[in-house]
């Protein structure tokens, strides 16, 4: 349900149910039930300007929390993404391989990149919220 | 996004017009300067010599207004200066293992700095301790052997392919490397810069107020930073060089392989970036063999040819007909625009740089404290340290 004067890219919380956690790296994920969708923030959206590749993991690869997942590419400029969580890679998400602009266009929404089965659920709730990630972006930014 | 490209592209013709109409000024001031310290170049004749002569003047009066304009370099000595290396002939895969290292010191030093953050440590910037060093940004500048390399994007089965045949035509190396951008070339003549750069204030000790206010030097500025920079070195040699809509530095002309191409590239630029440090970084061509380039589509752009400071400048004759025979002019030309790419480097950083070969040179300790001074001097000590380890 996309309301006309307040579309997603600006008002991402209008249209997501479920409650984000960040890193201070700027990498997203969102927990329903023990699987974990992860993306990048919007903040880091804007920094790295506009994608032009996408790098996914292997659907089956074990990611520990900080290592190295997947990378994005903006103007000439490869950046590593990192594992919020640890687990399992269950799904990688191939259309955003066709459609590197999501990132961009629909970072929490669209521009989820891949899916992971956590295998230590705690992990999540170590994660910043939405406020004390907004305090971290507002901290940087000053 | 697209407004700030619109911003730079604004910039950078306002930046071809300053500099075309300043051409005829810059190569008049060269030859008059050549004309005096030719005789010093002749009697010693040293390629030394010559390259001392050989400095371009600083383009005051047609500076061109850049993004990073309100970058202040007066205030340079109240931040971390930033250590560089020249080296003249480095193997493409020994680049890579010293980077990696460079890299993997600065991410740790970027943990640390975190640690004492949340530990209540105020100071980021000087710990105690041996291991807490200052955080000093390192720039490697080199020389490659002749090598093709393929960035991030165009990894797999058709990149080795590729690759083989590009060993077999010209007997080039080729390497896949985790860096943005496609392909590209690199060797004798090209000056090639990696700066391995912290890009948060994070353990980021130096940064200025404006870039402190920005949080982080976002990529994409870090990007447009370096474009700047090179564009201000073509400059100096009067080259009216610019950024377009693709990234990367661009002369305008006919290509000396087809009539279609109607720019072609001078400085080309690939970023690697692991927890906010930088690595990989721009290449410039200085007196690069162009004809290497022919046999590929650099970047991915079919209709763009490259060009070099050499094939762009009639100075690069005079500096050839300076040196005695039996040297390589063209690698030691190289050494002539390091220090002209330093200058421009310190500009859009508002950085010191600071020769690690050469860190007893005063200039850049002024305004330090003692205690400063010997943190840093002790930084530089581990960084030449790794170098040497790394490279021998």
């Amino acid at each position: 349900m996309t309301n006309l004067l307040c579309p997603p890219s600006t008002y991402p919380h209008h249209s997501v149910p479920l409650a984000r956690r960040y890193t201070k790296e700027h990498e997203w994920v969102s927990v329903d039930g023990a699987v974990g969708t992860v993306g990048i923030s919007d903040y880091a959206q804007q920094a790295l300007g506009d994608v032009v590749f996408v790098e996914l993991p292997e659907v089956g690869k074990e990611v520990e929390k900080g290592s190295q997942v997947a990378a994005v590419e903006s103007v000439k400029a490869a950046s590593d993404i990192y594992a919020p969580v640890t687990g399992k890679v269950v799904e990688a998400n191939e259309e955003l391989a066709k459609n590197p602009t999501w990132i961009n266009e629909s970072p929490y929404e669209k521009g989820w990149i891949c899916k992971i089965q956590l295998s230590n659920p705690a992990e999540f709730e170590t994660l910043l919220n939405e406020e004390s990630y907004k305090v971290h972006v507002e901290e940087s930014a000053h | 996004m697209l407004t700030y490209r619109r911003k730079l592209l604004a910039a950078s013709s306002l930046h071809s017009r300053y500099s075309r109409a300043c051409v005829s000024e810059v190569v008049a001031r060269w030859t008059r300067a050549l004309k005096t310290s030719a005789a010093v170049a002749a009697a010693s004749q040293s390629s030394e010599a010559v390259n001392q002569a050989f400095q371009p003047a600083c383009a005051t009066s047609a500076s061109p207004p850049s993004p990073w304009d309100r970058l202040n370099l007066d205030d340079a000595a109240t931040r971390a200066p930033i250590a560089y290396k020249y080296i003249p002939h480095l193997p493409y895969h020994t680049g890579l293992k010293l980077q990696e290292a460079l890299v993997q010191r600065r991410v740790a030093m970027m943990d640390e700095a975190e640690k004492s953050a949340t530990s209540g440590q105020k100071d980021l910037n000087i710990g105690q301790g041996p291991s807490s060093r200052l955080p000093i940004d390192v720039i490697l500048l080199l020389q490659h052997d002749p090598v093709y390399t393929g960035g991030r994007r165009i990894r797999g089965a058709s990149s080795a392919s590729e690759g083989l045949r590009l060993r077999e035509l010209t007997g080039a190396d080729y390497h896949e490397t985790l860096r943005g951008g496609q392909l590209t070339y690199h060797g004798p003549g090209q000056l090639v810069g990696y700066p391995i750069l912290a890009l948060t204030t994070k353990g980021g000790y130096g940064y200025s107020e404006e870039m402190r206010k920005m949080g982080r030097l976002p990529v994409r500025c870090y990007v447009s930073l370096l474009e700047h920079m090179m564009i201000n070195v073509a400059a100096r040699y009067g080259i009216p060089a610019s950024v377009t809509q693709n990234t990367g530095v661009w002369v305008p002309g006919k290509s000396r392989v087809t009539e279609l191409k109607d720019e072609n590239k001078i400085g080309a630029i690939g970023i690697h970036l692991t927890h906010n440090v930088t690595s990989h970084g721009f290449a410039l061509n200085c007196t690069t063999d162009l004809s290497y380039f022919d046999q590929i589509i650099a970047c991915g752009l079919p209709d763009k040819g490259a060009t070099s400071i050499a094939v762009e400048t009639p100075i690069w004759k005079d500096y050839q007909s300076l040196l005695p025979n039996g040297t390589t002019p063209g690698e030691v030309f190289v050494e002539a625009v390091v220090p002209v790419v330093v200058d421009e480097m310190e500009k859009v950083l508002a950085r010191k740089l600071v020769n690690l070969d050469a860190s007893d040179d005063s200039a850049w300790k002024t305004g330090r404290s003692a205690a400063d001074l010997e943190s840093i001097e002790e930084s530089f000590e581990d960084i030449r340290d790794l170098i040497q380890r790394t490279l021998y």
